[in-house]
């Protein structure tokens, strides 16, 4: 999958759990509503786009934008 | 043995590494992390011989478990028997008397204690391999050694009172070949980090904490100015004590290559509970989020905002009680759940105060919960909260006394106001100088990061490290070391 595929996948995802537009220097910090429920919605949701399957420690990692696009190739590749 | 005392500062750490970087400076790595495994035990036995079969057996059953769950992946039985298991040893060795009190106490029983002395590190190493069970049943993990695992787990800058590190955190490390030989950037940053947390704890947790015991002791006695001062004076004791030890921890790992997560990164200049917790103990947060909120939240099935914040009360509750075995720990864990919901609530609803306003209740509702932290009973915390409220005795400086005069009302009397606290106003002085470190200095991370071997940092630390050993007494334990 390209990277800019799997860009547009992800924004999809956020603008239809948490109503934002997301950049590649979005994190959990950064953007208001990625809380940690949403944070959950959020991975969930990423699961059921990309047919992949996080860890729950990996959970935790996914705290940005960059290490969310790495983790899914790493899954996806 | 502890980080701060002359035996480990002066004999332990010098001659492992001599062993480990010179002695040993050809050896095979494998070799080298059974060196550090075999130095982490006797570091370990030093406190206690007889628990060193304890976390030996967990260690080597958290194995033979985690290879089975691996073997077997689709069944579950195994991952749940792990999982089992260590909570029982966790809840023998920590719980079992506080249900014997709780049973005798509610239904009027009269069992005997077990009078179990807890095992150093148990809150710790449970935990760790409780995440790795969990990471190792979900398909991570896949690449581990025997050697790597209980290195993972008894590495003596981490085993006693964390960070919690994860496996593959370490693991990755150990593979590294140049990891085994001496780094002198990694040696100094690692000195310079272990520094700053021994005088942390040496030149200001211990000299507060004098004065905390001595007020809590008083707990009856002591009026409106004292208490204030007595409940800051933990707050600050408790950060530098265990902020302290993480440092250590984090400086000592590095001697040897090993980069630890931060554990601490200035929790108390926060502007909210939420924050607060993203920066305080962030190794343990991390776990409660990853293995206890996350999963409770999926197991629920409902991932509305109500659910979500039943699972955050729940899981600070949890934490609390992970701290230890007395109500106090409970109630300590469910006010800082309360205070999270809130939290959120506010931010839902969009309720916003200025920086100030916002860091200072956050500031003083950490301090409060505190108090049921510190107490030995609830009866305790309650006569520190009525002193706090003027309820008991209210004292002034009596130089004031000129001032506003002895007839403003009967109940202010004027006098030595910081009697019950075994001190003068040197704590005062003490408190305002630690504050200031605390709200004005950069953080250990953030001074790190500044850190290129100039001369100035050298001479600081040179001098710290002087004072360190004039004021080093093994007589303080880490505040830490009873969870």
């Amino acid at each position: 999958m390209d990277n800019s595929l799997i860009q547009k996948k992800i924004e999809k995802v956020f603008l239809k759990i948490i109503k934002t537009k997301i950049t590649l220097n979005s994190n959990n910090k950064n953007v208001k509503k990625w809380d940690s429920l949403n944070h959950i919605k959020i991975v969930l949701s990423i699961e059921k786009e990309f047919n992949i399957k996080f860890a729950l420690s990996e959970f935790d990692e996914i705290n940005n934008i960059k290490n969310l696009k790495k983790l899914i190739k790493s899954k996806i590749n | 043995m502890y980080f701060n005392s002359f035996s480990f500062i002066l004999i332990f750490l010098p001659l492992v590494l001599i062993i480990y970087f010179v002695i040993f400076k050809n050896f095979k790595k494998e070799y080298l992390k059974i060196f550090l495994i075999l130095s982490s035990l006797f570091f370990y036995a030093y406190w206690k011989i007889e628990y060193i079969f304890l976390i030996l057996f967990s260690i080597g059953v958290n194995y033979l478990f985690s290879k089975k769950i691996k073997e077997n992946i689709n069944n579950i039985n195994f991952f749940f028997s792990a999982i089992i298991f260590n909570i029982c040893i966790l809840f023998f060795f920590k719980y079992v008397d506080f249900l014997i009190f709780n049973l005798n106490f509610f239904l009027d029983n009269n069992l005997n204690y077990f009078k179990i002395t807890l095992p150093l590190a148990i809150s710790f190493f449970t935990l760790q391999q409780i995440a790795y069970i969990v990471d190792t049943k979900q398909g991570i993990n896949k690449n581990r050694s025997f050697i790597d695992y209980v290195f993972f787990v008894t590495f003596f800058p981490q085993l006693i009172a964390g960070p919690i590190v994860l496996f593959r955190e370490v693991r990755n490390q150990l593979n590294k070949n140049s990891n085994f030989f001496f780094n002198y950037k990694n040696f100094n940053l690692g000195v310079l980090i272990f520094i700053i947390g021994l005088s942390k704890k040496v030149l200001i947790a211990d000299p507060i904490g004098v004065y905390v015991d001595v007020g809590y002791l008083n707990y009856l006695e002591i009026n409106l100015i004292e208490s204030w001062i007595l409940t800051f004076a933990y707050l600050f004791q408790l950060y530098f004590d265990i902020s302290g030890y993480a440092d250590m921890a984090i400086g000592l790992a590095l001697l040897f290559n090993i980069k630890l997560p931060i554990n601490f990164n200035s929790p108390l200049k926060q502007r909210n509970l939420i924050l607060f917790w993203q920066n305080w103990h962030i190794t343990l947060t991390r776990f409660i989020t990853s293995y206890i909120y996350t999963p409770l939240v999926m197991k629920i099935n409902l991932f509305s905002f109500k659910a979500a914040m039943v699972v955050t009360f729940i899981t600070m509750t949890i934490a609390g009680l992970w701290h230890g075995a007395t109500w106090g720990f409970v109630i300590f864990g469910a006010l800082h759940g309360i205070g999270l919901v809130i939290n959120h609530l506010f931010n839902r609803i969009s309720i916003k105060f200025s920086y100030f306003i916002s860091w200072f209740i956050t500031l003083n509702y950490v301090n409060f919960t505190l108090i049921f932290f510190r107490s030995e009973n609830i009866s305790q915390s309650i006569a520190i909260i009525k002193s706090m409220l003027g309820l008991n005795k209210i004292v002034l400086p009596g130089s004031l006394e000129t001032l506003i005069g002895s007839s403003v009302n009967k109940n202010i009397e004027f006098g030595t106001y910081l009697y019950n606290l075994g001190t003068d106003s040197f704590l005062f002085y003490y408190l305002i100088l630690s504050g200031i470190i605390i709200f004005l200095f950069k953080n250990t991370n953030q001074l790190q990061k500044k850190f290129n071997g100039q001369f100035s940092y050298l001479i600081a630390m040179s001098i710290l490290f002087v004072l360190n050993l004039i004021n080093l007494t093994s007589s303080y334990k880490f505040i830490y070391f009873q969870f």
